[in-house]
């Protein structure tokens, strides 16, 4: 039987309806399947991958926008502004690096035999592509397992925290940002000495204060500092300035005063607890630990 | 439609690939910057109904997802609705001034796309949707569209519209 033209068109626009439908229907199933956790993880090690050709994508397109942004310049210039960046970067670094040990000098001369914060591999990589829309505050840096670089490294700058890195690939890491919903950090102000935790709020490069132990000791401009408190961040590493404002503490954030370049990715403290790495008499012994129920005198 | 123009079609997704792709560029971090896959969902819309638009926009969207850490399958979704809702809305001002349906479309994709990403970031369990995180790109989208409209999409409606 021949069918007419109209019916042929009618029938072939039902089946590219079903088609758009049948695809934005798949795109609602995958979104659902993602609140489970193992295809989260799978969906991460695919987006792991991605964030290497993420970063290629970037750094092509960084490349087109300074040209757009150099037309007009000599390269001698943009040469000697490149080198006078780079030194104040590296001042700026000095400048970080020497505040934070006047107060962990501060604190060590009050706590005498205090032990110091280990030794730890750390690089410096090139931020080639920031992501800051609607779902996440992330950026990615030039330098990944590669460099040693792993999950839980934390990333400064000049200014201070920066973020702390949540994917590895091969040659790039994703760093989450201190202003990203779901950044959680211990800190500590500087004057107040009260402490509180850091919740990444996307508003204007600020974040919120939560759960601080004495809000009415904090100081309006003064410095918070990392605490250290979750043995993951070492101590007195600048987050920013505390501000009140719409009712409860915010902190601008130190990672907001210039425009990310370079970050430096350091291992985190890591102190192993006394389970996982006993004392050398108590692995001879099998490494027993004491728990409170089979200490002595524990009961 | 022709093979030369669903090539274009394929072009234009890898251009708009790009112009997303340079939004993360560090120099531009800071800026608003387009949507590009919404200037490609609106007017790809006034073509009528294609499975191989809908095919490039599923394609862009995903690769936007990799792209901005969106949860996998946000962006498509945003996309086809947005198709979808500017196809709604050709239909609907087919009888109004010539350039009032290329308008009405624009506006129903950006908002569809806007409430589409809202519903994908709840089922994905994010924890939140930064709204303001998109509202200046939107009005930027906007703001740019009639620049873009027929360098994405070169067809007059009347020439695919049934």
């Amino acid at each position: 039987m021949v069918q007419s033209p109209r019916r042929r068109s009618s029938e072939s626009r039902i089946g590219a309806r079903a088609v758009v439908v049948g695809l934005a229907l798949a795109m609602v199933g995958l979104l659902a399947i993602q609140t489970s956790s193992i295809v989260r993880g799978a969906v991460n090690a695919s987006r792991t991958t991605m964030d290497g050709a993420s970063a290629s994508a970037s750094g092509a397109s960084s490349g087109f926008v300074r040209w757009i942004q150099g037309i007009g310049g000599s390269a001698a210039d943009k040469k000697r502004i490149a080198e006078l960046e780079a030194e104040v970067a590296n001042l700026h670094r000095w400048k970080d690096a020497a505040q934070s040990m006047v107060h962990r000098m501060e604190v060590y001369e009050r706590l005498l035999d205090v032990l110091g914060e280990p030794e730890r591999n750390e690089v410096t990589a090139r931020v080639v592509a920031e992501s800051d829309g609607p779902f996440e505050a992330t950026v990615i840096a030039a330098a990944g397992a590669a460099q040693g670089v792993e999950e839980g490294y934390y990333a400064v700058n000049q200014n201070g925290l920066v973020g702390r890195v949540i994917r590895v690939g091969e040659r790039t890491s994703r760093i989450l940002l201190l202003s990203d919903f779901a950044s959680r950090i211990p800190v500590r102000g500087l004057e107040s000495d009260d402490r509180a935790m850091l919740v990444g709020d996307r508003r204007g490069g600020v974040a919120r204060l939560i759960e601080a132990e004495s809000p009415d000791r904090i100081v309006e401009g003064e410095i918070w500092v990392t605490s250290g408190d979750d043995g993951r961040l070492p101590e007195s590493l600048i987050v920013g300035r505390a501000r009140f404002a719409g009712g409860e503490w915010r902190v601008d954030l130190a990672l907001k005063e210039t425009a990310i370049d370079y970050v430096r990715l350091r291992a985190p403290p890591d102190y192993p607890t006394p389970e996982e790495a006993p004392a050398p008499g108590d692995a001879a012994a099998g490494g027993v630990v004491a728990t409170p129920g089979n200490a002595p005198g524990g009961g | 439609m022709t093979l030369g123009v669903r090539l274009w079609f394929g072009l234009m997704t890898l251009l708009c690939a790009f112009i997303t792709a340079v939004g993360l560029a560090p120099q531009v971090t800071g800026l608003w910057w387009p949507l590009a896959g919404l200037w490609a969902a609106a007017a790809w819309s006034s073509t009528g109904l294609s499975v191989w638009c809908a095919g490039c926009l599923t394609l862009l969207g995903l690769l936007t997802d990799y792209i901005t850490g969106a949860p996998i399958g946000a962006w498509p979704l945003a996309l086809l609705v947005a198709y979808g809702a500017g196809l709604v809305a050709w239909g609907l001002g087919s009888s109004l001034p010539a350039w009032a349906p290329d308008l009405l479309a624009l506006a129903a994709a950006l908002t569809a796309a806007t409430f589409a990403l809202m519903f994908a970031s709840d089922v994905a369990g994010r924890e939140a949707f930064w709204l303001d995180g998109i509202l200046y790109d939107l009005l930027l989208t906007a703001g740019l569209y009639p620049l873009v409209r027929s360098i994405l999409n070169p067809m007059r409606p009347r020439d695919f519209r049934r």
